[in-house]
């Protein structure tokens, strides 16, 4: 196993450098950082979301999730006055506490009733943020989130600094995917897989199907729940539409066009479509449908998604070999 | 006789107007096999899923190494040492057949402390998967997915699985369907080596396999065990032959 190993490593080291280099690459271009910056929450959001997949169930709620830690994080600026560096760890349980709530009977449901039930959280999460106006600040949403600034001894960083925020966002993100790949690769993962191709099968190997599934779901929203933090104070507004169900839609296309199997698949979904996306931008109207021929297309030619390509370049080496 | 592993007490269960199980009484001991036949519907899978936990039991009492189950749940009971294969097939089809045994394996350690670790270089949860797979003759085929093994080695596989859970009793249902000759001479060796690991409960239509094996037979008809006692006599029973095994024959 350690012949495949190896290549991956380096595939993600690869990707690291790459990231980290990003800004000086584009030569500290602002909107090309800003596109880094949004690629990285997408890169979150999905992956967490990729996780929940792990389980064999997606999440309409997703965003939903992402919303509650960016208003938990606004509302502590706001409210009492505290800072992200407060906010954000106070959005994740906020969100944790919520997502384990909820899942006690949505856990319940199963496949498409699951769909159609994450659906509804979703979109009760969205209306009460629109509902309770005084507190959530309806559909006009929340302003003036101010970016945390870190004083250390001798130097201070303003994340209002775009640079520096992408390089916040980077460090989060990259722990999200280590956090998601590393508990993938564990006796935990193993069971989430098992769970997800047959649940009677898991339980009859002794597994307690229930509990697992409620603690996926909750690491998965809780890990979400910073994205959501750091999407709120990057943005420095956030409003009900900011979290709704063509969030959650959008996360699952990155998944498609990614691949399913690997937590390679939707980190590589979430950087190339979110890159599409941008360069699609210049084209106003027709932008969606564009959109939509691209993720056909990808489907049609590329089953499996962006995370096969390796396989498929070593098996036409390989098919060479033989010749 | 030596103690009973498991116990079943006047265990009924009802389908509307159907009574799928009705007041059986059943008794597996240590180091035996005990077969229940029984034509098709006569309540044998149900039975079994009801001592599985699949199941809830309408009435009656399932007692397993003395301690009352009724109310656990599938994995609990597996945890306990209720090992089961299934009709169709209780093997993960997209995982390899190691991987198969190393969530038997994990199941028995927990997860506790390696939350956080790879499997795939765990060797306190490879190595006893592995040994599992060779006691059921599959270690060459460690690496291949379940999906692409013959109808045998999976059958061989769901054997190495209640292994790794470290079973006390083994519910086999219809182990032999849909084996050839050859499979299933291999499985009614493999079979009569594992009643010394953990009793075995077996259901079964192939006659040859079950008189050579069991030790016990139940026979199971409209729900009812209509006979019950050692091979020998249940061979030689004028109802059973009568009810079952084919009239005059």
């Amino acid at each position: 196993m350690t012949e495949i190993d190896l290549p991956h490593r380096i595939a993600w080291g690869a990707l690291l450098l790459v990231a980290l280099l990003a800004p000086i690459i584009v030569g500290f271009d602002p909107y090309l950082t800003h596109v880094g910056i949004i690629i990285a929450f997408n890169v979150a959001l999905a992956t967490t979301l990729w996780m929940i997949w792990s389980l064999g169930v997606i999440s309409f709620a997703h965003a939903g999730f992402m919303g509650v830690g960016a208003y938990a994080s606004a509302l502590v600026l706001h409210k009492l006055g505290l800072s992200m560096w407060f906010g954000l760890w106070i959005g994740a349980m906020v969100c944790g506490a919520l997502a384990l709530f909820i899942s006690l009977p949505l856990m319940r449901t199963r496949a498409v009733y699951f769909f159609m039930a994450s659906w509804a959280v979703g979109e009760v999460i969205k209306r009460n943020f629109a509902y309770f106006k005084d507190f959530f600040g309806g559909w006009d949403g929340i302003f003036d989130i101010k970016p945390p600034v870190l004083d250390l001894m001798f130097v201070q960083i303003d994340f209002a600094n775009r640079t520096a925020y992408y390089y916040l966002a980077l460090l989060f993100v990259s722990l999200t995917v280590w956090v998601v790949y590393r508990i993938n690769s564990s006796r935990t993962g193993m069971i989430y897989w098992a769970i997800h191709e047959n649940e009677l099968l898991a339980a009859h190997t002794g597994i307690n199907v229930f509990r697992h599934k409620v603690i996926c779901f909750t690491i998965a929203c809780t890990l979400v729940g910073i994205t959501g933090a750091l999407y709120a104070h990057y943005q420095t507004y956030i409003s009900p539409k900011s979290f709704d169900i063509w969030k959650s839609e959008f996360a699952l296309v990155h998944l498609i066009v990614g691949g399913l199997t690997t937590v390679g698949g939707p980190v590589a979904g979430a950087i190339s479509l979110t890159i599409v996306d941008e360069v699609l931008r210049a084209s106003g109207y027709f932008r969606t449908i564009f959109f939509g021929v691209v993720l056909i297309a990808s489907v049609l030619l590329l089953p499996g998604g962006l995370e096969t390509i390796p396989r498929r370049i070593r098996a036409i080496f390989q098919r060479d070999s033989h010749k | 006789m030596t103690e009973a592993v498991l116990e079943i007490a006047g265990l009924c269960k009802r389908f509307g107007a159907l009574l799928a199980t009705d007041n059986v009484n059943l008794e597996l001991r240590a180091g035996e096999i005990h077969a229940l036949i029984g034509p098709n519907g006569a309540g044998k899978t149900t039975l079994m899923q009801q001592i599985s936990g699949v199941l809830s039991t309408d009435s009656g009492s399932i007692r397993f190494l003395g301690r009352d189950v009724s109310n656990l749940g599938v994995a609990a009971r597996a945890r306990l040492g209720l090992g089961r294969t299934f009709q169709i097939s209780s093997v993960i089809p997209e995982f390899s057949a190691l991987r198969n045994v190393m969530l038997a394996v994990q199941s028995r350690q927990g997860t506790s402390m390696r939350f956080f670790s790879s499997t795939r270089s765990d060797r306190s949860l490879i190595e006893p998967a592995m040994e599992n797979l060779v006691r059921v003759g599959l270690a060459d085929r460690a690496a291949t997915a379940a999906a692409e093994m013959s109808h045998g080695e999976r059958r061989r596989l769901e054997i190495a699985i209640a292994l790794a859970l470290d079973a006390k009793a083994f519910l086999l249902d219809e182990p032999m369907a849909g084996l050839g000759p050859e499979g299933t001479k291999a499985l009614t060796n493999l079979l009569s080596e594992l009643r010394n690991v953990a009793p075995i409960l077996l259901v079964e239509h192939d006659m040859d396999a079950v008189f050579s094996l069991a030790d016990c037979v139940s026979v199971l008809m409209s729900g009812r065990v209509i006979a019950s006692g050692p091979a020998d006599e249940i061979r030689k029973d004028a109802t059973v032959r009568t009810a079952y095994l084919g009239g005059g024959a």
